[in-house]
Parts: structure tokens; sequence; C-alpha cells
């Protein structure tokens, strides 16, 4: 098993790791545009029971 | 060398004109596809290099039908016509199936001539920084993948 | 225009005080003016999700590739739900934001359906404010998690990752799952659709499986992994750019409707301020004559 999904991630995490730090080894002219990939916004509210529970999950 | 390859392509094209319908026995049709920007989209290649977390691998027309990871690194395509392109890509996956039709899916990917040497080289730095100050075992785990993608960025930079 | 009016209606209501043409007049006057501020925001949204569809289809393109990569092992292999595992997870893809036709509701009727058929191995994901909304009274229970802050922005790959990386890690054990999406098709139409996902323990047991070579269980976790960020990725696109050429239509048809409501407000208008011109003279030529 690989050291990092022994460490408790997934190939998610992993992916998104290596994704960003290809999008800040471009040359300058394209690292601005590809920043703008690193955004994510969206906000993940468990529910249990028909109410969210009062925790948000920053993955 | 040019006239050479111009009257091959005459000639294949001549084929492919007589026989439209080759069947992709002897063809492959390779999608290769990024979050950012699609490369490769149902084309006909010769061949791809790919590497992968079982090491990395040739794909030619049919090859066995198979699933892997992609571990960051070059992907090499040999165009029909004798191009060859490479690609770094950060991570993805990549499909063969039996009808000889290869999907690579990548997170991010960038031609090799767009990455900057000295940034990929900082990124390396930084990432040994934070090996030997990680406290947790998950920041372990992320400062070596840093390091394995900073690896990979320099090499195939340089 | 409205500068007419506006210097008209306190002409008319100087000299006719205390007659009850009058307050029709500006009655109908205020309507049409708000009649106006309408149409004018509606145009302007039109601008708008004009501009932002024209991105969110340029985007698109650059996405199917992608979606159809993704769905292409679970075709071939042949996978199907695990019998033993009637889990299921749908995964509804909306966005926060309405004024955009039925976009929504669509997705969230094509789910209201299958929990109407089977509540109990059932579980919902909404993303975005939409879905959630609508299912939340009926079917709250079946919702473990909503997402929203969508809809604003294009979404990025690394939102879709993010969602994955939730989903799989909120301990819900599902045989098999759907996302439920709107599959854009032209300007003036989509339809909703669903994209299979599957666990690993149906991918195990699919018949075809054997064909692929030099498998073990962790390339086909990553694998199966990364396919989920993919697919989520595709149908989140598919969902904007759907929900950005709907939310055009609507606003044009809104537009529209405005503008025929105008023609017809500035029509009674002109007739009201006609018929109080004409009582007025009649008023005048009949005191005049009786002199």
């Amino acid at each position: 098993m690989s050291a990092w999904r022994a460490a408790g991630l997934n190939y998610i995490n992993f992916s998104n790791i290596a994704a960003r730090l290809l999008r800040r080894a471009l040359k300058p002219e394209f690292r601005a545009e590809a920043a703008k990939r690193d955004e994510s916004h969206i906000r993940i509210t468990k529910w249990a029971d028909g109410k969210p529970i009062r925790q948000e999950s920053s993955a | 060398m040019a006239a050479l390859r111009g009257v091959s392509r005459l000639l294949t094209r001549r084929a492919l004109n007589t026989a439209p319908k080759r069947g992709y026995a002897d063809e492959m049709s390779f999608t290769f596809a990024a979050g950012n920007q699609v490369f490769y989209d149902a084309q006909s290649v010769r061949q791809v290099d790919v590497p992968s977390f079982s090491g990395s691998f040739g794909i030619l027309p049919k090859h066995v039908p198979t699933l892997a990871v992609l571990k960051p690194g070059v992907v090499t395509v040999f165009e029909n016509d004798g191009n060859v392109k490479k690609i770094f890509v950060s991570s993805g996956t990549v499909t063969i199936n039996e009808d000889s039709s290869v999907q690579v899916l990548a997170e991010e990917a960038a031609p090799v001539e767009n990455i900057d040497i000295s940034a990929a080289r900082e990124i390396l730095s930084k990432a040994q920084g934070e090996l030997s100050s990680a406290a947790t075992e998950q920041a372990r785990a992320e400062a070596s993948i840093a390091i394995e993608v900073g690896e990979a960025l320099v090499k195939a930079a340089e | 225009m409205l500068g007419r009016f506006g210097s008209l209606v306190p002409l008319v209501t100087q000299n006719v005080q205390q007659q009850r043409g009058m307050a029709t007049l500006k009655s109908i006057s205020i309507r049409l003016k708000s009649v106006k501020n309408i149409q004018k925001i509606t145009q302007s949204m039109k601008m708008v999700s004009a501009a932002k569809y024209s991105r969110a289809e340029r985007e698109l393109k650059q996405t199917r590739p992608i979606g159809s990569g993704a769905t292409q092992f679970y075709e071939k292999a042949e996978i199907s739900a695990p019998e033993d595992l009637p889990q299921k997870l749908l995964i509804a893809m909306t966005s926060d934001r309405g004024l955009c036709g039925a976009v929504h509701t669509s997705v969230a009727r094509l789910i209201r359906n299958e929990l109407n058929n089977d509540q109990q191995n059932l579980k919902v994901v909404c993303v975005g404010d939409k879905s959630r909304l609508i299912l939340q009274r009926m079917y709250g229970k079946n919702i473990i998690m909503a997402c929203n802050e969508i809809g604003r922005l294009p979404p990025t790959f690394t939102d879709a990752s993010k969602l994955a990386d939730a989903i799989l890690n909120s301990q819900y054990a599902f045989g098999s799952g759907q996302i439920v999406f709107n599959r854009f098709k032209s300007v003036v139409s989509y339809s909703t659709q669903t994209l299979p996902v599957f666990s690993l323990a149906a991918v195990k047991t699919a018949a075809k499986l054997p064909v692929y070579d030099s498998l073990d269980d962790e390339v086909i976790q990553s694998y199966l992994e990364f396919s989920l960020a993919s697919l989520l990725y595709y149908a989140m696109k598919e969902g904007a750019c759907s929900e950005q050429s709907s939310r055009m239509t609507a606003m044009d048809n809104a537009s529209k409707n405005a503008g025929e409501m105008i023609d017809k407000l500035t029509l009674t208008f002109n007739r009201t301020r006609q018929a109080v011109i004409t009582r007025e003279l009649i008023e005048i030529i009949s005191g005049a004559s009786a002199l």
C-alpha cells in the first residue's frame, strides 16, 4: 500500500496536491490563468435526521 | 525525408479511401483530457507512454485491456505523422478497453515546455523542508507527495 | 418616453382634481413605470447570463471528453449494481440560484420519483441550495450531505474533488449510485439524465473484469476515486451550462412578456388620458353653452 494511503489520504487528495504543484511550476505567463483553477468555493455540510450538522468539513 | 513522408501519407490516405472501415484492430482511438485542456479526442496515434504507479509503460494498438493510475510524470504521445508530444500530467487515470480505445484522464496537464525549471526546483526544495518539519503522519505523507511531484517536475523540465 | 409621462402626470392632477379618472391615470402610470423597471432588470439579467452561458459552453466542450472517458470503463466492463448491497446514493446536481426555468425542479423531480419507490436504501447528496430546498421537507431524512456556494462561479475540478472526497469520507457504504444532472443539448433544450457511479464491491464482481489485466484492489480503488471526481466535474459543467442557457431563455421570455405588458399599459394610459380630456372639453363646452 502506498505511504499516503496508509496515512489516511486517498487518491483524490494525492491528485489535488500534484495538480496544485504543477500549476505553480508553470512558466509565469501561464501561472496566473492556472491559479484560478486552484480556487474552490463550494461549502459542504453534513446532514443527519433531516437537519444539517453544524460543523463544516473543509476537505 | 519530407518527400518520402508525403508519399507515405498519400499512400495511407489512398489506403484509407479504398478501405474506409479498417476497423480498429491495428489502430487505437486515443483520448487525452485534463481538467484544464483536451489534448486528444478519440484520435488515432501510434504509441503512448504513460507513467503509472506500477511503473511506466507504453501503449500500442491492441494492448491488453487494463486500468492504471497515473503518477506525476510525462506522457509521451507518438502521433501518426511522426510528431512526438511530451505532456506533463499531475495525476489521473488510464483506461485501455477491449476495443483498443485508450482514455487518459488527468486533473491537470501541461506541455513540458510550459514548465518553469526554477519554479520546479523551488517547489522541490520547499517540499523537502516541509518533510523535515512535518509533525503528523498526514503532513509527512503530503510532503512526500510534494517531493515526488517536485522531482518529476524538475526531471521533466531539464 | 419617461420624461413625457413625468411632465404630464402633475398637469393632469392639477386640472381634474376631483375626478375619478385621475386615480386610474396615476395608478396606470405607476404600474407602467414598475413594469419598465422589471423589464430593465430582466434584460440585464439576460445579458449577464448570455455572457456566462457562452463561457460555460466553451468550457463544457473541453469537459465532454472527460465525461465520456470516465464512463467508458463502466459501460465496457458491464458493471451492475451488486445485489447484496442495495444501498444507493443519488447525487443531485443543481445550484444555489433560481430564475432559470425548470432545470432544478426536473432534477429534484427525478430524485423524488426514485425516493417514492424506495425510501429505505436511498440517500441523497444535494449539490446546490435549490435541490435541498425542494427535497428537505418531504425527504429530509434521506439527505446525508448538502453543498452550497455553487453557481456563482464556474465549477472547477477542485470543487468536484472536494465533493468526491467528502462523499467517500461520508461513511455511507453504497453499492451503486447515480449522478442526476441536466445534460446540455442546445440553447433551448436540455435533458435530465443520470450517470452511474459504482463502489469497489460492485466493480469487483463485474462480469467482464477478468478481461482487464493485472489489477489489484488499490489500483481499482484509486481509479474509482478519481473517476468519481471526474464524473462529478463533468456533471457540474453540464449542469452549469444548462442552467445558464435556461436562465437566458427564461429572462428573454420575461423581457418579452414585460414588453407586451408595457404596450398594453401604454395604450390604456393614452386612452384614459384622452377620455379625461374629452370629458373636460364637454364640461367646458356645455358650461359655455349654458350661459
